[in-house]
């Protein structure tokens, strides 16, 4: 390899079309750094005592003067191993991007598949938008994560056009996402009115990959498992979380159907590529009445690998455990009805992932504004007493609503307050700012503003394409 | 050097080892702090490093040793706890003071822990530098992180690589 000295001078041009941000790639030095000096004094080019490792550097040893200290010492050759240890260790996607660009060697261990999932599995995901029926939502600026969202918005197929056409008229519909993977279903329309003419052999669903095109369409649920359950209410289907140590390509989805007796959940998986029915207690089983209304199961949230339902009784919880697929109850829920508009609570992980159950409320001391109320369950005796963990002041420009939530995050609409007592009826309202509320540092950041309300919309967490693989 | 030669006829008082650097310095030092070394922790279970004998390390130096040697000693009480699993929060909160001001050294000082700890598979040692490294590199574009490390500026060829590769991840440059 030729010596270093010839290269200092100015790089060549990358043409005319290159995006502004490679501007000063262009001047190779930047125009504040001191000019090249010959070859033999610059203590950048000369390696102390054994070349800078990998492989763009490793023929760069020249006989070595001692540096001037002040200047920055060539990393000594290291094994992949260390280098490993370091790279995992960087805060984000962006900066092992970036560490990727600056040398071959980096370059040559971030992109192998084995160091990408030790990454992804020290580094949650980052928070990229929302998915509702209507498609992907993108984080906006200046939100950190909008360059990552915006990338995944361009290289991902949110109209699911890659997925077969279904039995019925009706578009792919995402109706859960997590790690990646979208649930989507087919079915029907169908209303409040001729409910009871729906069957769950009708629901059609998918399990796809939308940033690498895959998907698995799911076989209706057999006759033999849903007869028990005549006439079934409502429906609900998620997708589990898929454990660490689980193959990354596999998953399962759950299925909650009722009636006015009896609660059923169906799981299927995709290594049996079979449904199964996992558990059917009766309502009174679990010391409950069925639900009264049409829709109330489908706020649910996830918490480990709990689902939790917060309705639709006031004053309790069913617990669905994910991985052995028993239902329970947690009783004397605090009461949520502290806004007459919001009554719905939720869910979200707290340390160790205990759950903690949180609710809005503009019944406090200071009535101006809107408060989070957090609450913590008491897993010691005496068993099922919630204690009030903390309440967060929300700002007060707007007033708040609760989207969904997952792990720790809690997801608000915020509309600001001059529209309220406006001639705008509350589902005109010509802007809705959306919110991620870290619950364990009150953090609240904006992801997006929209003008339609997300009632159906799910966070998608996970890397820029570049940084992911399949994960079906 | 009063300490006895193997573990077992331990009296009370800690037992001792000797680690000789590549540059000859001796360091005389518990056997529990040396021991964090998973490379010299089966030599001083066999009783070696006491007496007169030492342990040479042709790779380390003086230094160095000294300082991978001050890790050990602040480290060795809470590793004989199992990872101290009760200790207290001050006593974390202090080893944590400590692990910062440690790593708060000359970039050489640095890159010499990072193959000691290396070599001598000191674990918590090697995350700490590793964590350190990670730390000068985070929120640096690319020719900052290869200045800050002490690269050679890229060749023509390299730097129509880094152009390519920044075009191709242009999220992580927006």
């Amino acid at each position: 390899m030729e010596a270093y000295g010839p290269n200092l001078k100015l790089k060549h041009s990358l043409g005319a079309r290159r995006p502004a941000h490679l501007a000063w790639l262009v001047l190779g030095r930047r125009l504040d750094a001191p000019p090249p000096v010959p070859l033999s004094t610059d203590p950048l080019l000369l390696p102390r005592r054994a070349p800078a490792f990998g492989s763009d550097a490793a023929m760069a040893s020249p006989a070595a003067p001692i540096p001037d200290h002040q200047a920055p010492l060539p990393l000594p050759t290291v094994t992949d191993e260390i280098l490993e240890d370091i790279l995992l260790r960087l805060p984000t996607p962006t900066d092992l991007a970036r560490a990727s660009t600056a040398c071959a060697s980096f370059r040559r261990i971030i992109t192998d598949r084995s160091f990408l999932r030790r990454f992804r599995v020290l580094h949650p995901p980052p928070l990229l938008g929302f998915v509702n029926r209507q498609g992907f939502h993108p984080a906006e600026p200046p939100h950190p994560s909008a360059p990552l969202a915006g990338a995944l918005a361009g290289a991902a197929d949110f109209s699911y056009t890659f997925v077969p056409t279904g039995r019925w008229i009706e578009p792919w519909r995402a109706r859960d996402v997590r790690q990646g993977r979208v649930l989507i279903e087919c079915v029907p329309e169908f209303t409040v009115a001729d409910a009871e003419k729906f069957s769950l052999r009708d629901l059609e669903l998918a399990v796809c990959d939308p940033l690498f095109r895959r998907y698995v369409l799911l076989p209706s649920i057999p006759e033999g498992l849903t007869a028990p359950l005549a006439r079934p209410f409502d429906f609900e289907s998620f997708l589990a979380p898929t454990a660490e140590d689980e193959d990354e390509t596999s998953f399962r989805v759950i299925c909650t159907a009722w009636n006015d007796t009896t609660l059923f959940a169906f799981v299927f998986s995709s290594i049996t590529g079979e449904w199964n029915l996992a558990a059917s207690p009766s309502f009174s089983s679990l010391d409950t009445s069925p639900p009264h209304y049409y829709n109330e199961f489908t706020s649910f949230c996830f918490v480990g690998n709990c689902i939790y339902w917060t309705r639709p009784w006031v004053d309790k919880l069913l617990v669905l455990d994910s991985l052995s697929m028993e239902f329970s109850v947690v009783n004397s829920v605090p009461s949520s009805n502290l806004r007459q508009d919001n009554l719905k609570s939720h869910v979200v992980a707290g340390e160790n992932e205990t759950p903690l159950i949180l609710f809005l409320s503009d019944r406090n001391e200071d009535v101006s504004g809107d408060h989070l109320h957090i609450a913590k369950l008491n897993v010691s005796e005496p068993a099922d007493q919630w204690k009030l963990e903390k309440i967060i002041p929300l700002p007060r420009q707007y007033s708040y609503s609760i989207i969904c939530a997952d792990k720790e995050f809690l997801f608000l609409q915020g509309i600001p307050k001059e529209y309220q007592n406006s001639r705008f009826p509350w589902e005109e309202y010509p802007f809705r700012e959306y919110f991620s509320l870290d619950t364990k540092t009150s953090e609240l950041k904006r992801i997006c503003g929209k003008k339609r309300y997300f009632f159906d919309a799910r966070p998608y967490f996970g890397f820029p394409p570049s940084l992911s693989e399949p994960c079906i | 050097m009063a300490a006895p030669e193997s573990g077992d006829g331990n009296n009370g008082a800690a037992r001792m080892v000797t680690l000789i650097s590549s540059d000859n310095t001796r360091f005389e030092v518990e056997a529990a702090a040396a021991s964090l070394s998973q490379t010299l922790q089966l030599t001083i279970l066999d009783g070696g490093g006491g007496g007169g004998d030492g342990i040479p390390l042709p790779n380390v130096d003086s230094a160095t040793l000294s300082k991978v040697l001050e890790y050990c000693i602040k480290h060795a009480p809470a590793a004989a706890n199992g990872g101290a699993p009760n200790a207290t929060a001050v006593d974390r909160a202090e080893l944590e003071r400590f692990d910062n001001e440690f790593v708060n050294i000359d970039q050489s000082v640095l890159y010499s822990l990072i193959m000691a700890a290396h070599n001598l598979e000191i674990e918590g040692l090697q995350s700490l530098v590793a964590k350190k490294v990670a730390d000068m590199i985070k929120g640096k574009s690319p020719m900052e992180i290869r200045r800050t490390l002490g690269f050679p500026d890229p060749t023509p060829e390299e730097q129509a690589e880094m152009n390519a590769h920044m075009l191709e991840y242009g999220w992580a440059y927006e």
